[in-house]
């Protein structure tokens, strides 16, 4: 019987509902007739329906990362709610039937198998092609398959010559707005000055720099802020994103002279993503930015709303439990896209990878995958994450600023800390560490409010001798370092701030 | 090192940002804080760069004042950054209790996804549309997401919620949930023998933090969470808070004082001192303490004002409530009988007090104020004395009775107040084979021989204040007494025992004998005598665990106390008691029936939806046998449509054929015919629309859905080719 869990279904399912809806179904016992195949590669379950039949529902697990799903219902999610309920009905344990595998699903794995092979096939030829581009003893096919590579690769390489020049064209008129800015004054940004800006962020977009079109978004929306509330804080926060814009300004513009000057780093470079590029899984891999045979155990996971980039961001704040190292997953939904685009949840378990994908970048890297296994997390996994957990409030700190100092990074550093207690001290909530180093606690602007959250723990024992995953931050107000707490580890599992 | 002067220096170039690059050179402010510089550019290249830049921001032939102006500031935030404070000086308290104090307390955590948390906890925290009914599918689907901390927080919260119904179930919710806990944990077994101070220990550490005792509603939804939970065992707490507390809550708290014995002294003192509705708590209260001081107030009260100490020992089950309120219902009944004639109006507010008192009470005084009661039969449910037009008789509203309102005569009101009490409170069978332990299970399951234990009810504990004392026994008997002796009046409360504690033999016994004796089968049938089979039966319903059957009563109270709901699994139904009330063919039996279905039953589904079909085309208005027929899941409904809509000479409203028809039961197929013979109906005009408003309209599109439903459903019937 393949192995289910719970997480495997969530993360299968269209949208919680569907799933919310397939354990229903099984709860109340709605198959008639469970069957699976003697190698445990095919699954077939009997529903009862709404009409007068029954439908059928199959979930072929011949690709055990990549299962099928097949149901005679008019549903055209799939998974649909039936296919969920079988996985259900196969997580609970419920007997299946010996039988045999279909005839027609026998002719559809072998149409899949064929037609991967014809798209491997065509893929190395397309590889073969591109190597063999100087070779001389080539057939006339060939040939004019690799005259057609190189047109297109020289095509390609005008037409990204074209893009940096236009992107430093891009930056160019950002810096020269930049001081313009400046030089009247953040105070001057009202009313029409401000419609004049956001369609100047627009028209970055003609430049190829989604990446500074969006800071340039998010400093409109500073001051419109500060017009609103007439808050201090809105211009500590544009000119956050002044600086960084400029120091991206700068940097982009060595960057990519360096590009077309021909003195192109191998190494891929976070400057790509911070102009607004779009990394693929292919391209990174093709960089080097992997690593395979990875595990993951996803500790926090929150939803937030960027007005700037006008999408709604699902992050995932995970950890190695082999390295200790803590890596951010982020799914982007645009607003004029949220039909198509799935929501992302919380996830308990470990995923195991074959490859995952690591985009460049210091601090906590963003991470993805294209498959992976999920499976429970188990004592071990939490007992490798709680030894590995740094155990210096000081040691930690020092690295939180030496990388929060820079501009350019996130303003956030997530990290684990081993803590001997948490408590209440005089300005708030307060970590102590086993060498007695200590740091307070806060909750970052705009995030939810997990510090309230510790107050209101079920077990007092959850604040004594764990590990905690936070981020650290700088806060100008109070001219500290502050820890925001997101998830306690304990040795049992993991007790959640956020969600 | 005092870095002060960069902090300065930052605040006065973010000014210089805001002003404009331009304004800031000549801002001698700026020129200050970068002379402040000075000294510490020694220190540090860092110090010494941001010195250098900063008088360039100030210079006069800067060539890019506001390139320089960036390049500073970035510098400066990163700086400090760098120097932010980390140690945090002073002693640490500890937060929450730890160690061995929780052990065992602690409720379980659970793992609620973003997807479900984030709109719960949405739900539970703001106000608006859709959002009760999001709050409370959710807690029928899923209970043990509200077993989250998280989620928790928000409940306690959400007891001030501006929608009243969602701050009660919540609260009830927190009851049950802090009820429940500790079985959970696995520390203690026994339900209803733990500590009262350890259960729920998370959810009261949640109500007690923020409390205020000045607050409004949400603050007496605490206390009464808390005492329900507690109960004593947060005295401490109540005594606390109580100096402060106004109002409401003072009023909550003083009731809650009621758990503690020791707290006789303090509710004797609030009575006499206590003014308004605080008073009447304050009684209410006292009510429930043993000591002898108390009974003697009480007694010596009775005498001046019968009719208010009645409503203060409405609650209690104290012997001494149960004796005061026998003698005042039975005085007042002896004065009226020494004194002759006609009874008296003064003495309906007491009779009614008295009534609602007894209902839950039990023992020796209170059976013989019970035949009292019944020898006096109709003496009272004639005009009183002094009347409105000598026509006024006394009536009375039925405890938890089916019917709301005072609509009913005294001989009425007592048997069911009689029938109340046996099915409010937990007790032994006197007879029978003892009870099952753990879940109630399907009828006919072989129970243990068991000697008499406890009913296990902590599988429901529906009730947010109920009380879990036994009620004397003998009112079981008594009810067969009196059904004996007076018949058919008392036939409610002897099925009530039967239920209780008979035997599916006997309840079969019973209810056969009462319907043959009565005749309730064939040509002479009395519909008021089915009347009195469906009062019998009526708290019986399919369990909401799924198997099985149970009772359902909720005891209503005269005053502002909450509704008490008293459920407990029921095994002595038999399918024979179900063909008997089948054979009634009566409306107020038909509704019992439909409180039977059992879904996952196909064979009971099947009878009963024949016969509610059948039902359907003998009645006028057959409305209420559409939603039974869907829940058995009813394949025909051929001509009930047309039944229903022939009535009132064919004439009917646009809005009632759309209501109908959404409602209709059945199969597409049959639903589809059924549509057909309507839209004949109304081409022909033998059926009419009223107000000139067309009823083709909904009908048309009836027709239309259901004929794309009957394709679904023959498609699903083949199935498509890709399986």
């Amino acid at each position: 019987m393949q192995q289910i869990t719970e997480q495997q279904i969530l993360a299968l399912a269209p949208n919680p509902a569907a799933a919310a809806n397939g354990k229903k179904i099984s709860l109340k016992g709605g198959f008639v007739k469970l069957e699976a195949s003697a190698d445990g590669t095919f699954y077939l379950g009997e529903c009862q329906g709404s009409g007068k039949s029954n439908y059928i529902t199959t979930a072929d697990y011949i690709a055990p990362d990549a299962p099928v799903f097949r149901c005679t219902c008019p549903s055209r999610q799939f998974p649909c709610k039936h296919s969920l309920a079988l996985l259900y009905e196969m997580l609970h344990g419920k007997k299946f039937a010996a039988c045999d595998i279909p005839e027609d699903i026998l002719k559809k794995r072998e149409k899949k198998l064929a037609r991967a092979a014809k798209a491997e096939e065509k893929e190395n030829a397309s590889h073969e092609g591109a190597a063999a581009g100087g070779e001389e003893s080539v057939s006339g096919q060939e040939e004019s398959g690799i005259a057609a590579k190189k047109k297109a690769s020289g095509a390609g390489k005008a037409a990204r010559t074209r893009k940096w020049k236009k992107q430093l064209e891009g930056l160019e008129l950002t810096q020269k707005l930049v001081r313009e800015l400046l030089d009247a004054g953040l105070g001057t940004m009202g009313g029409t000055a401000l419609k004049t800006y956001r369609d100047l962020a627009r028209q970055l977009g003609d430049y190829y720099l989604p990446g500074p079109q969006r800071l340039l978004n998010r400093l409109v929306l500073e001051i419109e802020g500060f017009q609103k509330d007439q808050r201090e804080e809105h211009y500590d926060n544009a000119l956050d994103v002044l600086e960084k814009l400029w120091t991206l300004v700068k940097k982009s513009k060595t960057y990519l002279q360096d590009r077309l000057d021909g003195k192109e780093d191998s190494q891929a470079s976070p400057l790509y993503e911070e102009l607004g590029g779009i990394w693929k899984l292919s391209e990174l891999i093709a960089a080097g930015c992997c690593r395979s045979k990875v595990q993951l155990v996803q500790l926090a996971f929150w939803v937030e709303y960027d007005e700037a980039r006008k999408e709604y961001i699902d992050t995932g704040c995970w950890v190695d439990p082999v390295t200790g190292e803590v890596s951010l997953t982020f799914n982007y939904r645009p607003l004029k896209a949220l039909k198509y685009v799935k929501q992302e949840d919380s996830f308990f378990g470990t995923m195991e990878l074959e490859t995952m994908c690591q985009y460049p970048g210091d601090g906590n890297c963003r991470v993805r995958w294209e498959h992976g296994i999920a499976r429970e997390m188990t004592r071990q996994d939490l007992e490798q994450i709680r030894t590995l957990a740094p155990r210096s409030v000081a040691a930690e700190a020092k690295t939180a600023k030496n990388l929060l100092k820079n501009a350019m990074e996130e303003p956030v550093l997530y990290r684990l800390l081993a803590y001997e207690q948490i408590g209440q001290g005089e300005n708030g909530l307060v970590l102590k560490d086993g060498q007695g180093g200590t740091i307070l606690l806060g909750d970052y602007p705009g995030r939810e409010t997990t510090t309230e959250r510790l107050k209101s723990l079920p077990d007092g024992r959850l604040l004594l001798g764990q590990v905690l995953l936070g981020g650290f931050y700088y806060d100008r107000g109070t001219r500290r370092l502050l820890f925001w707490p997101l998830s306690i580890v304990t040795a049992e599992g993991v007790v959640r701030l956020a969600y | 090192m005092d870095i002060s002067p960069v902090y300065e220096l930052r605040e006065r170039l973010k000014v210089g940002a805001v002003a404009g690059s331009a304004l800031a050179a000549s801002d001698f402010r700026l020129k200050r804080a970068v002379e402040a510089m000075e000294p510490l550019m020694a220190v540090s290249p860092v110090l010494a760069k941001l010195g250098k830049l900063s008088r360039l921001v100030v210079q006069e032939d800067c060539p890019d004042r506001a390139g320089a102006l960036l390049e500073a500031i970035t510098l400066a935030d990163a700086l400090l950054c760098t120097q932010g404070k980390v140690d945090v000086a002073g002693e640490m308290a500890p937060l929450l209790p730890g160690g061995e104090e929780t052990e065992g307390q602690a409720a379980p955590v659970v793992n609620v996804p973003y997807s479900v948390l984030a709109p719960l906890l949405d739900a539970l925290g703001n106000s608006g549309g859709g959002r009760y009914s999001f709050v409370m599918q959710l807690r029928e689907e899923n209970p043990e997401l509200f077993q989250d901390y998280r989620v928790r927080t928000a409940m306690v919260r959400a007891l001030g919620a501006s929608y009243g119904e969602l701050a009660e179930a919540v609260a009830g919710w927190l009851v049950q949930d802090g009820c429940t806990q500790m079985s959970h944990t696995g520390s203690i077994t026994d339900g209803l023998g733990r500590k009262a101070a350890d259960r729920g220990a998370d959810i009261l550490r949640l109500l007690k933090k923020g409390f205020d005792p000045r607050g409004k509603r949400e603050m007496v939804r605490r206390v009464q969470v808390m005492e329900g939970i507690a109960g004593a065992g947060a005295n401490a707490f109540y005594l606390e808070q109580l100096p402060q507390a106004e109002k409401e809550v003072r009023g909550a708290l003083i009731y809650a004082l009621r758990h503690s014995q020791e707290n006789e002294e303090t509710l004797l003192h609030l009575a006499a001192t206590e003014r308004g509705n605080n008073q009447k708590i304050a009684c209410c209260a006292l009510s429930f303490m043993a000591g002898e001081k108390v009974w003697e107030y009480f007694g010596m009260l009775a005498q001046k004002k019968p009719a208010e100490t009645a409503v203060y020992l409405e609650q209690s089950r104290q012997p001494g409530a149960e004796t005061v309120t026998a003698r005042i219902f039975c005085d007042t009944i002896h004065r009226w009988q020494e004194k002759g004639g006609k009874p008296h109006k003064d003495m309906e507010p007491v009779l009614e007090a008295c009534l609602y008192a007894l209902a839950g009470k039990g023992g020796p005084e209170v059976c013989e104020c019970y035949r009292l009661g019944a020898a006096v039969g109709t003496g009272l449910d004639v005009p009183v004395e002094d009347g409105k037009e000598g026509r006024e008789i006394m009536t009375f509203a039925a405890p938890g009775g089916r019917y709301k309102g005072k609509n009913s005569y005294f001989s009425k009101v007592l048997p069911t107040v009689l029938q109340q009490s046996i099915l409010c409170g937990p007790e032994e069978a006197p007879w029978g084979q003892g009870w099952q332990t753990g879940d109630a299970t399907d009828q006919g399951q072989e129970r243990e021989s068991v000697s008499r234990q406890p009913l296990q009810r902590d599988q429901k504990p529906s009730a947010l204040w109920g009380n879990q004392e036994k009620p004397d026994w003998e009112l079981a008997r008594l009810a067969w007494e009196l059904y004996g002796t007076y018949g058919e009046l008392y036939f409610p409360a002897a099925m009530a025992a039967a239920l209780r504690a008979g035997t599916e033999e006997k309840c079969l016994e019973l209810l056969t004998d009462f319907v043959n004796q009565k005749k309730l089968i064939g040509n002479k049938v009395r519909k008021d005598r089915a009347g009195l089979v469906a009062q019998a039966l009526w708290p019986v319903r399919v369990s909401a665990l799924g198997k099985g059957y149970e009772v359902s009563v909720t005891r209503v109270s005269s005053g502002e106390f909450r509704p008490q709901t008293f459920t407990w699994p029921v095994y002595t139904m038999t399918d024979e008691m179900m063909e008997l009330l089948m054979e009634l063919e009566d409306m107020s039996t038909d509704r019992v029936l439909a409180a039977w279905i059992r879904s996952e039953d196909r064979k009971q589904c099947h009878r009963l939806a024949a016969y509610f079909h059948k039902r359907a085309l003998e009645v006028e208005d057959n409305q209420m046998y559409l939603e039974p027929m869907r829940r058995c899941k009813a394949q025909d409904c051929s001509n009930m449509a047309v039944k229903y809509f022939s009535q009132n000479k064919g004439r009917i409203y646009n809005w009632q054929m759309e209501n109908y028809l959404q409602q209709l039961p059945g199969s597409a197929a049959s639903r589809l015919e059924e549509g057909e013979r309507l839209l004949e109906l109304l081409k022909t005009g033998k059926l009419k629309a009223i107000n000139g408003w067309s009823a083709n309209g909904p009908v048309e599109e009836f027709i239309q859905r259901m004929q794309f439903e009957k394709i679904q459903e023959e498609k699903a019937q083949t199935g498509p080719d890709s399986v």
